[in-house]
């Protein structure tokens, strides 16, 4: 987050700088929680795709004073937070696996939580499929290190294809739900996938299958969640289901779609800076006038 | 082509053409798809990149695998992987040397054989996600682009880095690389730009830049070789397919004052000059005349005239005004004549008579001095009272009147010898630069970028103003076809500017406007033209041979350049069909017998996106409105096949908030012949305005909770509004005042994204779609109470954002891509798909349904 005017334009922007989170997003976490419980009793959580680290933050303060082990991964470096433990790793690399077991001991977690999200092209079919290659990317995780009863989160883009997602997580855990949270603009096509009570897929090892290495989809397809490639291209059945819709948050609380009348004389510096973006060095020799329109 | 998804790609060897997108592939021949013989096949994956070879297709998915199909026995022989297999945003084949490239979300590009699966390199100078790889034809390079906005190409045969070349401002989405050995990007920013490597420096140098797309985005590029120049074709976000010759060589020339005159005397510099066929006039400080012909510079006259003299295209001739009045006209031959003149001539304007007689207007320093109008022997044909204070700029006489501009931006109009009082016609105190006749209209241009098509008559009607964003317009030029060119400056840059299709055919810098300048354009070739202009005190030229190949630059025309919110037909004209979006576009189009949409009209009024638009019952007007409080209320003619639109009047803000938006409105119109109009505002307020005699004003301000309004509906003395709180509220609406709440229930989950009504035998049926998946509908009775009469939780998979109601029956469309059709009982009749993305809004006209987003879809319904 910067120091921007976008104080103005976003209560939740410019309230998570008052609170010290480090992202607006902080708010969906909790506005989640405020309806399916899932910070009041668990031991050991994985946060993915964590930076900046806003839900470490929340998963930290939250259960604060209770023993519980949190351990955040991302490709980014990430500040610490206390209480967290960081690795910087990719999700889908069978040693991150590893690594997470140990920080818990050998123990599976109870949630596995993820706020990623794409580079966004504007393509919209593009954009849904690199999300939910990302969803399950973290679901390849997730089926490695979760309890059987698990919950697993995970923000999804609500387009055309999420039916056949929300069919495949149907598959896994007993519950899948679509949830929305206020601090989530409804203008925008994100949502938040709540998943409860995993069912481990039976006579699979899913430790073993990830050391086979191969690709998310290649997992999926040994795990039976993915149809193989047929010899002759034709297209497989796609089973398409509705997830429940669920609005989370309270009426009352704060609307990420109204413009709100500014009463903010000063603007805040954000809790972290944000992290350096691809384009960095093109935005330098913007500024020194090397690129010119 | 695919029954779901969009076509990616597209790719061809010989007679076999490849075309992929999402998951879908299909292996088709130009003589088949004419037939209808295609077959739609799935890689089960995300299709990356498709590469031929005889007999053969090489299938590259996202998770960096390559099927190798049999397109002969139809059957895949294999499916070749490396030990990269992170995901790709973007692939591509070189299937001579059985090379596959990926480019990674995570900055890597990775170069395999996928014969033997091994990796050769794997470029890691990159940040962040590769968006396009491109092999050369000789397969030993290789370019690419990421997220950081850079370009490199790689040397196959080293590994080596041969050049990075940076300047888009913002995300790079294809690549190509043209015969002449240029690099071509096409870009976010809406432009294209050829590179050249320069080795010694390891850089990618920007040599042109192109433009010629509106809003954002041009998503890809190919080219040809055509006759020996090489043809650029861009296709854009905005739907629009552009040609461009891009090896039109560019010529420059300059001729200092010496090179002109030979002895220049003391002080003697470059005064005016005009340019017709071959052949250029020019006129210097020492008041000598002189003509280039041939290549070659001569003395033309040996007349001098004075310090001032300045040279006019008169009809096909030359006509050299000196400030005393006298006159020499160069065609063939060369004559003077002089006119009597009270005042020192201060302007001579062409003008041409009855009988296409060419004439001058003249006016001259002495105030009272009539105008006169003078043909080409000198005689007087017409006089005209001079005006108080106005310096004329520009002039044109038409249908027996004459029509003046003047310097402050004052336009006259003279009928006989009497002229009509001097009104400004834009809001601007700018000079007025050009008159042109068009067919029925009166076309008049300002400095300040203003432009409009008025009656021509002494009222001036305008039909249609508007304001060229890009810089002044200095001249209007009609082409063969009837294409509107603006030529004109910004900064050190002059332009010409299609205005018919909003694109910049060529911009050069020159040094700015204050300069002698003229250009030639070809009437039927935009792109051919000369530009001269004095620069550090020498005449310039720049000029280019035109495109020689195509007659259109366009091959299609396309739509808006971001989503479309608001679209909705007019009840008065059949086939008009309105759209806004967050282009800040306003369009009016006009449907065909074939049912295309042929956009004519694209207003650009409105500086903020647009969130919603309706027309006037009656069909005459038109209301948008969107971010910045902005709603605009405009008129509408529809002339045989040509759409006028003026502003007639704008809401005044209230906030000072430059974030609020007008999220909805409804009009109704009063028995008194007066307007009311209820605005929903995205900070949770509601307001009443009487529109009256073209202007606003406001009734009552409401404010409803704190939330973002969604839906305002104006109804048999109610108003009912619903909003991201997921709420239904009744207000009573009577005598210009809003009640307070009569009821407020809870209708969805979260935000209610569309709703409609109707009122049947005095109860209020109210439908409404929302964020919730779900659709429902209420009645509202006389007592104030609500029934449901249906809902369906799991209408569509994901937000409603869309409905039209009509004749009985509903029609909603989503983010699901679906377009659906209910019975107002909740019957669910019919289900389609649409491959337009973010559908957000439906209009319907007779058997025409229209879904809009990210561009237009067309249906016809039974």
């Amino acid at each position: 987050m910067g120091k921007s005017s976008k104080d103005k334009r976003d209560k939740y922007y410019r309230k998570a700088k008052e609170e010290g989170w480090r992202a607006r997003s902080a708010y969906k976490l909790l506005q989640l929680n405020e309806e399916f419980h899932f910070l009041e009793d668990f031991s050991r959580v994985v946060d993915l795709c964590a930076a900046p680290g806003s839900w470490s933050q929340v998963l930290s303060r939250q259960t604060q004073g209770r023993d519980r082990t949190i351990v955040s991964v991302d490709l980014q470096p990430m500040a610490p937070i206390p209480g967290v433990t960081t690795i910087q790793a990719d999700i889908t690399h069978p040693t991150t696996v590893d690594k997470i077991l140990s920080e818990f001991g050998g123990h599976q977690a109870d949630l596995v939580v993820s706020d990623g999200a794409p580079d966004v092209t504007g393509l919209h079919d593009l954009d849904e499929y690199v999300q939910a290659q990302l969803v399950f990317s973290a679901l390849q995780l997730a089926t490695a290190v979760l309890r059987t009863g698990g919950t697993f989160i995970a923000k999804i883009f609500r387009g055309r294809d999420i039916e056949l997602m929300y069919a495949q997580l149907g598959r896994l855990f007993e519950t899948v739900t679509c949830a929305k949270p206020r601090s989530s603009r409804g203008s925008s096509l994100e949502a938040f996938i709540v998943c409860q009570n995993y069912v481990p897929r039976a006579g699979w090892d899913p430790l073993e299958l990830l050391k086979a290495k191969g690709s998310t989809q290649e997992y999926f397809e040994k795990l039976g969640l993915k149809e193989p490639l047929d010899s002759q291209l034709q297209a497989v059945e796609e089973v398409r289901v509705i997830a429940p819709f669920l609005a989370c948050g309270d009426l009352s609380a704060y609307d990420s779609d109204a413009t709100y009348v500014d009463t903010t004389e000063y603007s805040l510096d954000p809790v972290r800076s944000p992290v350096a973006p691809p384009y960095k060095t093109a935005l330098d020799l913007k500024r020194q006038g090397v690129i010119r329109r | 082509m695919f029954s779901l998804h969009k076509i990616h790609g597209i790719a061809a060897l010989g007679d076999q053409i490849a075309l992929w997108g999402a998951k879908s592939v299909l292996f088709t021949t130009l003589e088949e798809t004419e037939n209808g013989d295609i077959r739609e096949l799935s890689a089960n994956d995300w299709v990356v990149s498709v590469g031929l070879k005889l007999g053969m297709a090489f299938i590259q998915t996202a998770h960096n695998e390559v099927i190798e199909f049999d397109l002969d026995a139809k059957r895949v022989n294999q499916v070749r992987k490396c030990s990269e297999c992170s995901i790709l945003y973007s692939g591509q084949l070189y299937t001579q040397s059985n090379l596959c490239a990926a480019g990674t979300v995570l900055g890597g590009v990775v170069v395999w054989d996928y014969n033997t699966e091994q990796v050769k390199y794997n470029f890691t100078d990159h940040e962040g996600s590769i968006f396009y790889v491109q092999f050369s034809p000789c397969g030993k390079f290789l370019a690419s682009c990421s997220d950081d906005r850079s370009i490199i190409v790689w040397d196959l045969e080293t590994g080596e880095l041969i050049g990075r070349g940076w300047g888009h401002a913002s995300r790079i989405w294809s690549l190509d690389f043209a015969d002449n050995g240029l690099v071509i990007s096409v870009s976010e920013d809406c432009t294209a730009r050829l590179w050249q490597a320069n080795v010694q420096k390891k850089s990618l140098e920007t040599i042109q830049v192109v433009h010629g797309h509106q809003g954002r985005n041009i998503w890809c590029l190919s080219t040809t070789k055509f006759e020996g120049d090489t043809v650029l074709v861009t296709g854009g976000g905005d739907g629009r397919i552009k040609l461009q010759n891009i090896s039109q060589p560019k010529h420059f020339q300059e001729w200092s004052i010496t090179d002109i005159v030979g002895q220049p005397e003391k002080g003697e510099h470059l005064k005016d000059y005009k340019r017709l066929e071959d052949r250029i006039v020019l006129t210097t400080s020492a008041g000598k005349i002189y003509t280039h012909v041939d290549g070659a510079w001569s003395r033309l006259d040996h007349t001098i005239l004075d310090e001032y003299s300045v040279v006019r295209l008169v009809g096909d001739r030359f006509v050299v005004a000196a400030r005393d009045g006298r006159f020499v006209v160069v065609s063939d031959g060369i004559y003077q004549f002089k006119v009597e003149l009270v005042g020192k001539l201060l302007e001579a304007f062409p003008v041409t008579m009855e009988d296409n007689k060419p004439c001058l207007l003249l006016q001259t320093e002495n105030k009272t001095e009539p105008y006169r109008i003078v043909d080409l022997n000198g005689e007087t044909l017409q006089t005209f009272a001079p005006i108080q204070n106005f310096m004329i700029t520009s002039a044109l006489y038409h249908r027996g009147m004459l029509f003046v501009g003047s310097r402050a931006g004052g336009v006259a109009v003279s009928k006989g010898n009497e002229w009509t009082t001097t009104r400004r016609i834009f809001q601007t105190q700018d000079t007025i630069t050009c008159f042109v006749a068009i067919s029925e209209r009166v076309m008049i241009s300002c400095r300040s970028g203003h432009y409009g098509l008025f009656s021509p008559d002494t009222q001036l009607t305008p039909f249609y103003t508007n304001k060229l964003q890009r810089g002044s317009v200095e001249r209007i030029q009609i082409q063969d076809d009837g294409t509107v060119l603006f030529f004109g400056f910004k900064t050190d840059k002059f332009f010409i500017w299609n205005s018919t299709h909003d694109y910049e055919v060529a911009s050069e810098v020159c040094g700015g406007a204050h300069r002698a300048w003229c250009a030639e354009v070809n009437r039927a070739d935009e792109s051919q033209f000369e530009l001269y202009f004095t620069k550090a005190g020498k005449l310039s030229l720049i000029s280019k041979p035109g495109n020689q190949h195509f007659k259109q630059s366009i091959l299609r025309t396309g739509t808006h350049g971001r989503e479309i919110r608001g679209l909705e037909f007019s009840l008065a004209h059949q086939g008009l069909l309105a759209s806004a979006s967050e282009d800040t576009c306003v369009n009016l189009a006009l449907l065909d017998k074939n049912d295309f949409i042929e956009t004519k009209l694209s207003l650009r009024h409105h500086v903020s996106g647009i969130q919603v638009l309706h027309w006037s019952l009656c069909g005459k007007y038109l209301l948008t409105g969107g971010g910045r409080e902005e709603l605009i209320w405009w008129r509408v003619d529809v002339h045989d096949k040509d759409v006028y639109a003026m502003e007639i009047a704008r809401l005044p803000t209230v906030s000072k908030s430059p974030d609020l938006r007008i999220m909805d409105f409804d009009l109704v119109e009063t028995s008194e012949g007066s307007w009311i109009l209820a605005t929903g505002y995205s900070d949770s307020t509601l307001r009443l305005w009487r529109f009256e005699n073209g202007s606003f004003s406001l009734l009552v301000t409401k404010k409803y909770r704190e939330c973002c309004i969604l839906n305002v509906h104006l109804i048999d003395g109610y108003l009912l509004t619903s909003a991201t709180d997921g709420h239904l509220v009744l207000w009573h609406c009577r005598d210009g005042n809003i009640g307070e709440p009569l009821l407020r229930h809870q209708i969805h989950q979260s935000g209610v994204r569309c709703s409609a009504v109707q009122l049947i035998d005095g109860m209020i049926h109210h439908y409404s779609g929302g964020d919730d998946n779900a659709l429902v509908a209420v009645t509202v009775n006389a007592q104030h109470e609500v029934t449901e009469v249906f809902r369906h939780n799991d209408a569509h998979s994901s937000t409603i954002s869309s409905m039209a109601l009509t004749d009985g029956k509903l029609y909603t469309t989503g983010c699901d891509q679906k377009v659906r059709l209910w019975s107002l009982e909740g019957q669910l009749l019919q289900s389609l798909y649409t491959s337009v993305a973010d559908t957000g809004t439906l209009a319907l006209q007779n058997d025409k349904l229209v879904a809009g987003g990210m561009g237009l879809a067309l249906f016809r319904v039974e």
